[in-house]
């Protein structure tokens, strides 16, 4: 077996038991692995229209093909379930080593199904694989789960765990591993909170095989020498991490402000970016396995009301809680991401939720009384409350916990929420970035900035530069980057590593690795493949075209300022081309022509 | 008009901004920045008498490209940010 290890494990958390399976070889080579893998599994196993939180949905953590190898950056792994706080399928990736050492102890995957009854890790050492008491760990935070875990298997063991977030089913809550790195959005660790399930304990000692060792070698040398030399990834990200996005998406009008309702300049962005963060906070930079990039952030407040040790915040992170929120405070917001990773909370929907919040109180609509405290805009110490609140269920922070969404519907004003599909939208104003409206709009996990990243072409010029305010080409754009994207996370390497290498390096990465003779349509077809696989699952769990769309701020308020003033985001002159690209029809429904053509129609 | 710079440009420039006055177009203020701050600046700038495709310069938030490039026209009230290629997400 190359490049894959060819075995999952499934796990019974209710009747607890184990069993090893082999891979389906077929799956693999149609859906890769990690995203595209684990979906498939999941859609053949799991009906669309369960409750997210019962124990009829399943847990499925999936590395893919590179995941562990020598390609470039080949940290990544997925975790796919259908994702309470959407309703559509859910599929995070995340970083770290966790996903290599699953492959290092000889596995692609793991299944969970059911419910355990009560509190459960499971314990993977090679061959040996455990479910073994967690109660002693309920209650506890990711990081003390971590450390406390590590104690009692090996040091040199990967932890994926959940905090109380997970525990108590915030409706976002992250799958944590190796402490910082998430599985982030979507609330999948909500999924692992309803199942008892505290932790995945995994520690490997065995080496993944490759088909071709020398050619893969020589790929991958190819691709990280691109990486090394791509100023982007071999300068840019390693020196200031990807809050070095705040400035220049502030500067061209597209960092959406106060809840988005002031446009897309803050006026303290620089004190929240990428360089402040390095000149003020920063330790040193941090890499994932086998990561040649280091975008990681490891941060330091020294002394203040917010002072903490840990990692991040990221762009999205810094902007949820700093140009969202109006905060201009950024030892707040680096103590607001750390709460958010201890316990165990996406910090994009966590800002957007509080930003929303904020709207909502300035507006009258929430009171003084419910909240527990007066919640401006600006107001940097709520940012840091309202988030541990939030991780707890705690106070007003109960009824965060289900997002801005339910939250602000339930006061009579879903228009406030700055979601698609009930998830919150990340840090680039569609109305400046067209191409980012309709990839949020039609992005198969909701608001979501990494399934089809346009801003990479419409404001940072790569591949090329196209121009942010118009939506000619957008559609086509942007179903090459979702095609691409799920190959991507579906292979198991980094997304970043697409800033300085592009299809025919990770076709290459994967024929040689694999030694299934891909061709570079093949694999894109592929990415496709995945594409519509996630897009039947959310057909069939209920969404329509009508939830192809985005907040009525985008459609109806235009930009008050910038060089996208007087813009909207115009959705329904891009969808019906993206749909017709797609070979869906009118309504985005896959045409029987497009499923036989990617043998989704079995 | 003013002149805003950022990530590592600022290691060049010392400055998060400047002022300058009557620069006619994006080519001529390059020339005078580099003037001002010297080679290490310039190379950063300018790749074989061209502007460096490592380069994003922004005329009060729009990108030169979908202006007239270096030949785009300025005038005092303008607000124009330079950045080296960046990307993150």
């Amino acid at each position: 077996m190359f490049g894959w290890t060819g075995k999952i494990i499934r796990v019974n958390l209710k009747n607890r038991s184990i069993k090893k399976e082999d891979l389906n070889m077929e799956d693999a080579k149609h859906y890769l692995g990690a995203r595209g893998l684990g979906t498939k599994i999941f859609a053949d196993e799991v009906d669309p229209k369960i409750d997210p939180l019962s124990p009829e949905n399943k847990l499925i953590f999936m590395a893919g093909p590179l995941t562990g190898t020598l390609a470039a950056c080949p940290g990544r792994y997925e975790v796919v379930a259908k994702a309470p706080l959407t309703g559509t399928i859910g599929a995070s990736n995340s970083g770290g080593h966790f996903g290599p050492e699953m492959k290092f102890a000889g596995y692609d995957g793991i299944v969970f199904e059911d419910k355990s009854e009560k509190p459960v890790y499971l314990y993977i050492n090679d061959d040996l694989i455990e479910l073994r008491s967690a109660e002693h760990l309920w209650g506890k935070t990711v990081f003390e789960t971590t450390d406390e875990l590590l104690k009692e298997t090996s040091e040199e063991a990967r932890v994926a765990c959940i905090g109380p977030g997970g525990e108590k089913m915030v409706l976002f809550a992250t799958v944590m591993n190796d402490k910082h790195r998430a599985a982030g959005r979507s609330g999948l660790g909500a999924v692992m909170g309803s199942k008892n399930l505290k932790a995945v304990v995994v520690k490997g000692s065995k080496s993944i095989e490759v088909a071709k060792p020398k050619e893969f070698l020589d790929v991958c040398k190819d691709a990280r020498k691109k990486l090394k030399t791509n100023p982007v990834t071999g300068v840019g990200l390693p020196t200031y991490g990807t809050a070095i996005l705040i400035n220049i998406l502030n500067q061209s009008g597209a960092l959406p402000t106060r809840n988005w309702r002031d446009g897309g300049y803050f006026e303290e962005a620089d004190e929240t970016g990428g360089e402040t963060l390095a000149s003020k906070y920063l330790v040193r930079n941090k890499g994932c396995f086998g990561c040649s990039i280091g975008c990681g952030r490891v941060s330091k407040v020294s002394d203040g009301k917010f002072k903490v040790f840990g990692e991040g915040p990221e762009y999205e992170s810094g902007w949820a809680y700093g140009a969202d929120c109006g905060v201009k405070e950024l030892d707040a917001i680096c103590k607001a991401n750390y709460i958010c990773n201890e316990l165990g909370i996406d910090p994009i929907t966590m800002g957007s939720t509080i930003a929303c919040a904020m709207e909502m109180y300035e507006k009258g609509i929430v009171s003084k009384e419910e909240l527990g405290r007066s919640l401006h805009f600006g107001d940097a110490e709520a940012i840091v409350d309202f988030t541990r609140m939030t991780g707890l269920r705690e106070g007003f922070g109960n009824k965060m916990a289900e997002g801005s969404f339910r939250m602000a519907s339930a006061y009579g004003h879903p228009e406030l929420s700055m979601t698609v599909k009930k998830q919150e939208m990340p840090a680039y104003d569609g109305r400046g970035v067209q191409g980012m409206g309709l990839e949020y709009a039609t992005s198969n996990r909701g608001g979501c900035h990494v399934r089809g990243y346009l801003t990479s072409p419409e404001i940072l010029g790569i591949p090329e530069k196209l121009d942010p305010l118009v939506t000619t080409d957008k559609a086509a754009w942007l179903k090459t980057f979702q095609d691409l994207t799920a190959v991507v996370d579906s292979s198991g390497i980094c997304l970043f590593t697409t800033f300085a290498i592009g299809l025919s390096e990770i076709a290459a990465m994967l024929r040689t690795s694999t030694g299934i003779d891909f061709s570079d349509e093949d694999v894109l077809k592929a990415g496709e493949r995945i594409w519509n696989i996630e897009k039947l699952f959310n057909l069939k769990a209920g969404f329509t075209k009508a939830d192809d769309t985005l907040p009525p701020r985008l459609l109806e308020e235009p930009l008050p300022g910038g060089p996208a003033k007087g813009k909207i985001a115009e959705i329904d002159i891009m969808l019906p081309e993206y749909y017709a690209l797609r070979g869906w029809s009118e309504e985005g429904i896959p045409s029987e022509e497009k499923l036989k053509e990617l043998t989704l129609d079995i | 008009m003013v002149i805003k710079f950022f990530a590592y440009i600022r290691d060049y420039t010392h400055t998060k901004e400047t002022e300058l006055k009557e620069c006619e177009m994006v080519e001529e203020l390059l020339q005078v920045l580099c003037s001002i701050y010297g080679e290490k600046f310039e190379k950063k700038v300018f790749k074989n008498g061209q502007l460096s495709s490592e380069i994003i310069i922004l005329v009060n938030g729009r990108h030169i490209k979908h202006c007239n490039g270096i030949y785009t026209k300025l005038s005092d009230s303008d607000e124009i940010s330079i950045f080296p290629v960046v990307a993150g997400g």
